[in-house]
């Protein structure tokens, strides 16, 4: 009888071997074993109790159902180095028991696995990490709990950039459905080396801005760069629409077609290459960091100049938006910690949300993991004067009009059909009245 | 063969196991599928109602389907062209006898082995211009080239025709080497004493000897190419615009991203009756070949 | 022969020699550099990594992003569930499978027929189509996120592909070896595992080889199906981010990407002849 299993099991040999390929060979025993499924699900429970206590995902993997946790966290941050540090503080202060589980850093993916779960009604998360883009989304869907009375108390709501908390997270009823876990700003970076080179001292207005594109661009190099991938240009083509003055959300409006022309124009001038309709934001740093481009517009402080040891005010740096009308403008993003509606454990969540919410539990976010506190008062006594964000996000807080990103209900399929409207457009495949007319008509399709 | 009544219920301890497994998973969500085909849900919005077949005529009214539904057909007839072509082809090199055969022969696995993913994320990054495999290599022949290929529809579709290929193409040229194989020297050693050089005994004794091997081997490849998504999901997400979006890859972000699950759920239903035409036409197809 | 035509037939001969070292060449360049390349970029240090033209031999080669995903993404927890997984399943699927195939081409009724149409009907059925019900359906039998909930899922995928080419295997083998058996005194049982099951061996190992890389790389069937339980193949989806959230970086990317890949290359070239002898054997019996 022996015998004749040998070429079944064979598999199990094969998948031994594959491990001792890897060198980690403390599982190997479980599924070698297991000749029932039932076995070695026996097998598998255990190996994950007694696993790699070490481990900052030994906590993911042994699940919550036996209730040993009090709280679940969905989050991107789980793969950070400095996430085991961040949570020991989290769960120190709390005195909460977290299970952690990491989300997709991959943003299609991210973005359909919590849609799914929150949809869903999934039980299994309590809180989730999300962006502007799906609270725009959730917000007034059901899914996310309301913080009015637990945690975005009067007496902090208003340290909370405002118009961003008005925008983008509060639902049709006045709740607010988020904890802002950092404040950033889609800032504009420029390339020092190339200014110089250019002989550009000031930009402060459009005429500058041109002058600087004109002087920098050539021999490769071009004056502004993008990442115009269909779903991140958005960013930008609203930036644009904004610095002129227009209304991302009304495109019978002249400024907006204004805007379109100017990006059309750098173009068609060679100021900003067309190539980059395929680019990420990966693909768009290191041609920053290249010295291919001169000025973009980009989230973030800078970790990717950085470690191309391009950052720097004699590098790459933030800068003042230039003013192409009556005003400045800038747009402020967050990642807001959010309840699921479904939460069996929404006590535990709450207190979790305070902490976030808190000095301290704002300061940890900023050791950790830099993110710029979401709170003003925070701010000012956490970030020590030295770091070089500092003076720059509040110039920008004080001097620019602050705005969330404009967005609508069905946020993605609304970004995806303007980005490729948009490439359309650039590519000449479509006039701007055509552009002009499609993306009007979209707004009103996805703004039901 | 046995086919005594008494001795049917072993066949259904036997078969039990796997129709247990596979309806298990599959029967609900089928027929939800196709209940929520016809209706109108679009979750973010909050809609949720009875639609008849609007979803199906919407489908065709749906710009980005169109352009979906014609990359598809492209990718599907262009991608097995050159896996027939260049699969063959390939195969035959491996069942060269030479030296180098067995490593050739372990190498050719490796693509295939390779996780989808992983290669669409390389991918987008070997046809960048500027730091790309690709473009470097052709540079080192051509000094000062340049081509945007994930820009401009054409090249984007041939970036991602050609990984397509690249991964798939060598299993698919292992499994014709297994019908090759069988085929004796002496049917050679008889041509070349008839004088038929390499080419004619290729396209007389090789090929009609492979072609039902080739054949069969194009129902699942063709079907794979239907319902695969992964390079495109990682490489292009459907760019430039949705001119490499795939509809497998369509039905994901209409299910998963947008959440119109009655919209995604027609057009999951329209891309099973297509590959059950498919496989049918394919069936008799088959069938006619042989007598 | 002549002294003349032996020259010739040299010539011929050394021509096709070259001929086919050159085509050898070529494929294997075509398979091989992409890889390296992928490898290179994972050795280099993130500042140099984006370079015109591309250094193929980096400057200051580190591991750096190696040990750094070794450390933060959790991998051999991920290694474990992935080995438990595709484990169980290769075993259970293989044996189920086995089982079912010599039911359906050694049983014949109509109800047989039907039930072996259902399983090949399925396999028309592509993932993504039924993936959001399923979704829901995982959650209300509260096997969402689970070992048996996803092994179930694993071996569900495989089974119309190994029945179908199982199946087709059994049909072939003679049924008067196991009619000589049954004479013999030999019972069911006893026919299954020592008349057939010997037989296919060929079969099955081809069969497991394939499910065992399809299964270590199913990556949407772990990635939508579970939350906490975590396998190899989504790992490359879960890298840390720098900070401006939506990057994806390639230096980490590429080390994921081989971290993936070494065991798969380790396991081609140590099974190469059983794999190929597999796939020869059994793979295609068209």
């Amino acid at each position: 009888m022996k015998k004749k299993l040998v070429s079944i099991l064979l598999s199990a040999a094969l998948t031994g071997s594959l491990l001792a390929g890897c060198g980690g060979a403390d599982n190997t025993a479980a599924p070698a074993e297991g000749g029932t499924e039932a076995q070695s699900d026996g097998g598998a429970a255990e190996d994950a109790a007694a696993g790699e206590g070490a481990a900052d995902d030994a906590a993911a993997e042994s699940g919550s159902k036996d209730g040993a946790y009090d709280l679940t966290l969905y989050t991107i941050n789980s793969t950070d180095e400095d996430f085991p540090d961040w949570l020991a503080n989290v769960e120190g202060a709390t005195g909460l028991k977290i299970n952690v589980i990491a989300a997709p850093t991959d943003s299609d993916t991210r973005q359909q696995k919590i849609t799914t779960i929150l949809s869903t009604g999934d039980a299994n998360v309590d809180i989730l990490e999300i962006n502007d883009e799906m609270s725009a989304s959730f917000k007034n869907s059901g899914w996310l709990e309301g913080l009015n009375d637990t945690v975005m108390t009067e007496d902090i709501r208003g340290e909370f950039p405002q118009g961003y908390v008005a925008d983008m997270i509060t639902d049709k009823n006045g709740q607010i459905i988020g904890v802002p876990g950092y404040s950033g700003y889609l800032a504009f970076w420029v390339n020092q080396q190339i200014l110089d080179e250019a002989g550009i001292t000031s930009m402060d207005t459009k005429e500058d801005f041109v002058k600087y594109l004109e002087a920098a661009s050539g021999d490769g190099r071009y004056g502004y760069g993008g990442s115009w991938e269909k779903t991140y240009v958005f960013n930008e083509i609203a930036q644009f629409v904004n610095m002129f003055g227009g209304d991302y959300l009304d495109w019978t409006n002249p400024a907006n077609r204004e805007a379109m022309e100017f990006i059309h124009e750098m173009v068609e001038k060679g100021y900003t290459p067309i190539d980059q309709i395929a680019d990420k934001y990966e693909q768009m740093n290191p041609k920053f960091n290249d010295g291919k481009y001169g000025s973009l517009f980009m989230w973030g402080l800078g970790t990717d100049y950085d470690k191309a040891g391009m950052l720097g005010a004699d590098k790459i740096h933030m800068a003042m938006v230039p003013q192409f009308s009556d005003q400045k403008y800038i747009f402020t993003d967050s990642w807001s910690y959010v309840l699921n509606t479904a939460s069996q454990n929404k006590e535990a969540a709450v207190k979790f949300l305070q902490y976030m919410a808190s000095e301290e539990g704002m300061k940890a976010s900023y050791e950790a993991f830099d993110r710029y506190p979401a709170r003003r008062d925070v701010a000012e006594k956490v970030v020590p004067d030295t770091d070089p964000a500092k003076e720059m996000y509040s110039r920008y807080a004080n001097e620019c009009v602050v705005k969330g990103r404009p967005m609508l209900p069905q946020t993605m399929e609304f970004i995806s059909a303007m980005g490729t409207i948009f490439q359309s457009y650039v590519k000449d495949e479509m006039t701007l009245d055509e552009f002009c007319t499609k993306a009007q008509e979209y707004v009103e399709t996805y703004n039901q | 063969m046995i086919n005594k009544k008494s001795l049917q219920w072993i066949a259904w301890v036997l078969i039990l196991p796997v129709l247990l497994i596979r309806g298990f998973t599959t029967i609900y969500p089928i027929l939800k599928t196709v209940i929520n085909s016809f209706y109108d849900i679009r979750i973010l919005s909050g809609v949720h109602e009875f639609a008849g077949v609007s979803n199906y005529l919407n489908i065709f009214k749906d710009q980005k389907v169109i352009t979906t539904l014609e990359f598809t057909g492209v990718f599907v007839v262009v991608s097995m062209f050159f896996h027939i072509i260049l699969g063959v082809g390939l195969a035959l090199i491996l069942n060269m006898k030479f030296k180098g055969r067995r490593f050739l022969r372990t190498i050719v696995l490796i693509p295939w082995a390779m996780p989808a993913v992983v290669i669409g994320m390389a991918g987008k990054w070997a046809f960048n211009n500027d730091y790309g495999l690709i473009n470097d290599l052709v540079r080192r022949f051509v000094p000062g080239f340049e081509l945007h290929w994930l820009i401009n529809t054409g090249t984007a579709r041939a970036a991602v025709i050609a990984l397509d290929l690249w991964k798939d193409l060598p299993f698919f040229a292992i499994l014709i080497l297994s019908g090759l194989q069988f085929i004796s020297s002496d049917i050679y050693e008889a041509a070349k004493v008839d004088g038929a050089n390499a080419v004619k005994s290729f396209f007389y004794i090789t090929l009609p000897l492979i072609m039902r091997n080739v054949l069969t081997l194009c129902i699942p490849f063709t079907l794979w190419r239907l319902t695969g998504f992964d390079l495109v999901y990682s490489m292009t997400s459907g760019g430039p615009g949705e001119d490499t979006s795939l509809i497998a890859y369509r039905i994901t972000m209409e299910a998963f991203t947008n959440l119109n699950v009655g919209y995604a759920a027609a057009l999951a239903v329209l891309l099973f009756l297509v590959m059950a035409v498919f496989s049918w036409f394919n069936m008799r197809f088959m069938n006619r070949f042989e007598d | 022969m002549t002294k003349n035509s032996d020259t010739k037939y040299k010539i011929y001969r050394g021509f096709t020699v070259v001929i086919r070292w050159v085509m050898f060449a070529v494929v294997a360049f075509f398979i091989l550099f992409p890889v390296y390349w992928i490898f290179i970029s994972s050795i280099t240090p993130p500042g140099e990594l984006f370079k015109t033209p591309i250094d193929y031999l980096p400057d200051h080669p580190t591991l750096e992003s190696y040990s750094f995903l070794i450390q933060n993404v959790g991998l051999l927890a991920k290694i474990g569930s992935t080995v438990i997984i595709i484990g169980v399943t290769l075993v259970v699927g293989t044996i189920i499978c086995v089982m079912g195939a010599y039911g359906f081409a050694r049983f014949r009724s109509k109800a047989v027929s039907a039930a072996f149409g259902f399983i090949v009907a399925t396999m028309l059925i592509p993932e993504v189509v039924t993936a959001r019900p399923l979704y829901e359906f995982m959650q209300k039998v509260k096997l969402f996120d689970t070992y048996p909930g996803l092994i179930i899922l694993y071996i569900s995928s495989v089974i119309p592909f190994t029945v179908l080419i199982l199946r087709n295997f059994v049909a072939e083998i003679p049924v008067s070896l196991e009619e000589a058996a049954s004479i013999d005194g030999a019972n069911f049982v006893q026919r299954l595992f020592l008349v057939v099951l010997p037989l296919m061996k060929p079969a099955i190992a081809t069969v497991c080889i394939i499910n065992f890389i399809n299964c270590l790389n199913n990556f949407f069937t772990p990635l939508y199906y579970s939350n906490g339980i975590q396998v190899l193949s989504v790992a490359i989806v879960q890298l840390p981010l720098r900070d401006n959230m939506y990057g994806v970086p390639w230096d980490l990317v590429s080390a994921m990407g081989w971290i993936i890949l070494l065991p798969i290359i380790i396991f081609v070239a140590v099974f190469e002849k059983q794999i190929m002898d597999g796939i020869m054997a059994g793979g295609v019996k068209a």
